[in-house]
């Protein structure tokens, strides 16, 4: 295992030993586990778990995930990415997986800034930040990814936070969740974000119970102090469940051996 | 015998689905068929048309000459008068007709049965009734493609049919006549040893994008992601339309982006996947590309292309991607590029490719065109395996897992044993940086080049595995095509008065370096749908060999044999 390449301080090492207190507390054996990423600091995640990992490109892992999960159901996959490749580049995919309730676990570092270019804004960036691509100030209003979540359909919406010890229970919660499920993670980055340290995050943050009431979580999404916890629950047949064709048999355990002349037969 | 008809009228009205049940007729009279259809980017309104070539003899392609005209609406008659040799029409366009018209009171024929849409029947009638086939075949198709709707309606179209032909029959006389052909034919038969007579499953009429879905279910692959983009999109259609019977997962997905990142989801995981785009798309599944090359995961793309830049021309056809297919993507990596050249390639080289690409586990193009995809041939029945062998799976080389997995071993032929998640002690890291051999990021200078030189090593080996291209005729004029052109360079060679040899390739990449150094004194024509001569600027780069003459087409509509062996009769 390789030793991670964070700054010290960043949160993606508690991010990193949430991952792996949940996969070993549900006693998952490594060889079913697939980590997915994109590119970014946070998406060098799948080098330092013990599992399958494809680190693929900025903002693509849920597509990868997605491909993976279908064909093959039984393997238990957490995607990373952080709030650029999550809801920047990835953003179409987000909002797809989420109405497509695929079942994923998708465990976002988001720390309002861009750390692997040197700081720039993000799309959780707050108005008005100034970073080196907007030195003036940010002049978009940032995504609420709970919020946006919610209302693409996801199954499970949560946010927890990196230095808090109850994200690895979170995670957990994420993992056993059939379904989409999201897993926020308000992050520190003390190299590019100097303004969300943990003291602005213990007065700008609250734990939260669990609504099944999609307006209710709403608004408590896009109320001032941020939610910690499991905001969002509720059950819904998920995508892969839908395909009978692989009801009983994972699409890589099939035969390739096929008799062609059913189809042939229409061309006759 | 050969039978050039060409059917027209407006967009919406069914006019290539009609068209085509005429040609399935001829295709169960034993006769040899094939249909293309030119249709704008419109849902209705525009106009639609459709050629049918039939013949006792093989035919590769449609023709620029039509004998018989089917016109359904004025425009038709207003764009194809000119070139056809005579024209069928309802009574009522007759007046506009100049020459030799065949007028029948279709419509009114329509109406009496009860709709006016039974004129495209009636008209189909009429024409087998002109080229003197019976009605057998075509009644027992228009039973089987309203089989469930109400009898009442089977019967009026029957009805309709025999009302056209036996107009024609009683009312005219055409000099063109087409017959079935015998049960006993030889070269129709399948399996001699199964029976002396032809059957009717024995030939099958299909289009180039059907073959590829034939190829890619009988090649064992269980997924696709795509995105809708003509002229690719029936073969997600193709294959969503077989997904149950086949257990394939068909993905619509949001992008072309997610299309083929999905589609390396599942190739890295260890199904046989692929994506289908055209033009447009592909440019969006660049970066994608290049992921499967860097992880070395297989994935099978299949690319229809259309005029471009941008949307360009969104229903017609062209071969302007070529050098597109070759070097999309940042960096040099080693990329498999396949352009089946009819239908029959399009069933084996999409297996091909399916082996290809997990042996090789790099990202294999099967590169086509609108004009390939969407034109029907009819041909033996793949299942019988007369135009190739079978193509076995081959899989490649994959690992059980061991203590100290190297998922990026270096080996003498560039090719790592690669475990499948889900396997013990295979756990590794597929990853889009630059890595070692265990999968871990490197960014040391010797590393890089040692994994750079092991992705070209399988290339290598790969470029000895294949066949040469193939050669037809003998010759020191040599007309070069590849994809699509196949089929039209073979028409154009039956009836060019000069002589020519014909060298069709369908591996592009790699390319067969040593077969074209062997022809550097023969006079080269390369034949290509595009403005650029993209394939001669490919043998120049890749042999020094400059071609001499080219016949270049970019109108986006693919060649036709009459025009063709006119241009190269000149350059011979």
């Amino acid at each position: 295992m390789k030793i991670p390449t964070w700054c010290p301080g960043c949160g993606d090492y508690m991010i990193l030993a949430a991952i792996r207190k949940s996969l070993q507390e549900l006693k998952i054996p490594s060889k079913d586990v697939l980590i997915v990423s994109g590119i970014g600091c946070g998406s060098k995640m799948p080098h330092y778990v013990k599992a399958y990992g494809f680190e693929g490109i900025h903002g693509r892992a849920l597509p990868v995930a997605t491909g993976a999960k279908l064909a093959n159901n039984k393997l238990h996959i957490i995607v990373v990415a952080g709030d650029g490749d999550a809801y920047g580049i990835g953003g179409n995919h987000f909002l797809h997986s989420c109405r497509r309730n695929i079942n994923l676990t998708y465990i976002t570092q988001d720390n309002s800034v861009y750390g692997l270019t040197r700081g720039q804004t993000s799309p959780t960036s707050p108005q008005g930040m100034k970073t080196n691509s907007t030195p003036f100030g940010a002049l978009e209003q940032p995504v609420n990814p709970l919020t946006l979540a919610i209302t693409q359909g996801a199954t499970f919406v949560s946010q927890g936070a990196s230095y808090n010890l109850k994200l690895a229970d979170t995670i957990k919660q994420a993992i056993k969740h059939k379904g989409f499920s999201l897993v926020n993670v308000l992050q520190l980055c003390p190299s590019f974000n100097k303004h969300n340290d943990i003291q602005w995050f213990n007065k700008n943050t609250k734990q939260i119970k669990t609504q099944k009431n999609k307006y209710k979580a709403i608004e408590i999404a896009e109320s001032s102090k941020l939610p910690l916890g499991v905001l969002y629950q509720i059950k819904r047949k998920t995508y892969d469940e839908q395909e009978p064709q692989i009801s009983k048999t994972p699409l890589v355990k099939q035969s390739l051996k096929v008799n062609i002349n059913k189809m042939l037969n229409d061309f006759i | 015998m050969k039978f050039n008809w060409r059917i027209g009228g407006e967009a919406g009205k069914g006019i290539i689905n009609i068209g085509q049940i005429f040609a399935k007729a001829c295709l169960r009279d034993g006769l040899k068929v094939f249909s293309y259809a030119e249709y704008p980017s419109l849902i209705r309104g525009g106009h639609n048309y459709l050629n049918v070539s039939v013949s006792d003899e093989n035919v590769y392609s449609h023709s620029s000459n039509v004998d018989l005209l089917l016109a359904l609406d004025k425009e038709t008659i207003v764009k194809h008068n000119k070139s056809s040799s005579a024209v069928l029409c309802d009574v009522s366009l007759s007046k506009i007709v100049r020459g030799k018209c065949y007028a029948i009171p279709m419509q009114d024929i329509a109406k009496d049965l009860g709709n006016i849409l039974y004129q495209n029947i009636v008209a189909i009638g009429a024409t087998l009734g002109l080229v003197g086939l019976d009605l057998k075949q075509l009644n027992n198709l228009l039973r089987e493609t309203f089989a469930h709707k109400d009898k009442k309606i089977i019967n009026a179209n029957i009805k309709a049919a025999k009302a056209g032909w036996d107009f024609a029959k009683n009312n005219f006389k055409f000099d063109i006549k087409l017959s079935p052909m015998p049960s006993k034919s030889k070269d129709l038969r399948g399996h001699a040893e199964q029976s002396s007579a032809w059957k009717k499953e024995d030939r099958i009429f299909i289009s180039g994008n059907d073959a590829i879905v034939a190829g890619a279910i009988k090649a064992g692959c269980k997924f696709i992601s795509a995105y809708p983009m003509t002229p690719a999109t029936s073969i997600l259609t193709g294959m969503a339309k077989y997904s149950r019977d086949y257990n394939i997962i068909v993905k619509h997905t949001e992008d072309e982006i997610a299309s083929i990142n999905m589609a390396i989801g599942a190739g890295f995981t260890g199904v046989r996947s692929m994506t289908c785009t055209s033009g447009g798309g592909f440019a969006l599944m660049s970066e994608g590309l290049g992921l499967a090359a860097q992880t070395e995961t297989p994935v099978v793309i299949a690319v229809s292309q259309r005029p471009g830049p941008a949307t360009g021309l969104a229903t017609r056809s062209g071969q302007g991607d070529l050098q597109f297919a070759l070097y999309s993507s940042q960096d040099s990596f080693p990329r498999v590029v396949i352009a089946p050249g009819d239908v029959n390639e399009c069933f084996y080289l999409t297996q091909q490719a399916f082996n290809i690409a997990e042996k090789y586990q790099l990202p294999v193009v099967i590169l086509v065109d609108k004009f390939l995809s969407t034109a029907h041939s009819s041909v033996h029945n793949f299942s019988l395996n007369l135009f190739s062998k079978p193509i076995k799976i081959d899989r490649g080389k994959i690992s059980k897992g061991a203590k100290n997995y190297k998922r990026y071993l270096i080996t003498k032929d560039g090719i790592s044993p690669r475990t499948l998640p889900g396997t013990s002690k295979g756990e590794f890291v597929a990853s889009s940086y630059e890595h070692d051999e265990y999968g871990a990021e490197c960014e040391d200078k010797e590393n890089k080049i040692a994994m750079t030189d092991k992705r070209y090593q399988k290339f290598e080996v790969l470029a000895k595995e294949l066949s040469e291209p193939k050669l037809f005729g003998n010759s020191n004029n040599v007309v070069v095509s590849w994809g699509s052109t196949k089929g039209v360079v073979r028409e154009a060679r039956k009836i060019c008065k000069k002589d020519f040899a014909h060298i069709h390739l369908s591996f592009i990449s790699p390319f067969p370096i040593k077969f074209f150094n062997k022809l550097s004194k023969k006079n080269l024509i390369v034949v290509e749908g595009n403005k650029t001569s993209q394939l001669s600027q490919l043998i120049r780069k890749e042999t020094g060999i400059e071609v001499k003459h080219k016949i270049l087409k970019y109108d986006g509509r693919p060649f036709d044999p009459e025009n063709l062996a006119k241009e190269i009769s000149k350059l011979v």
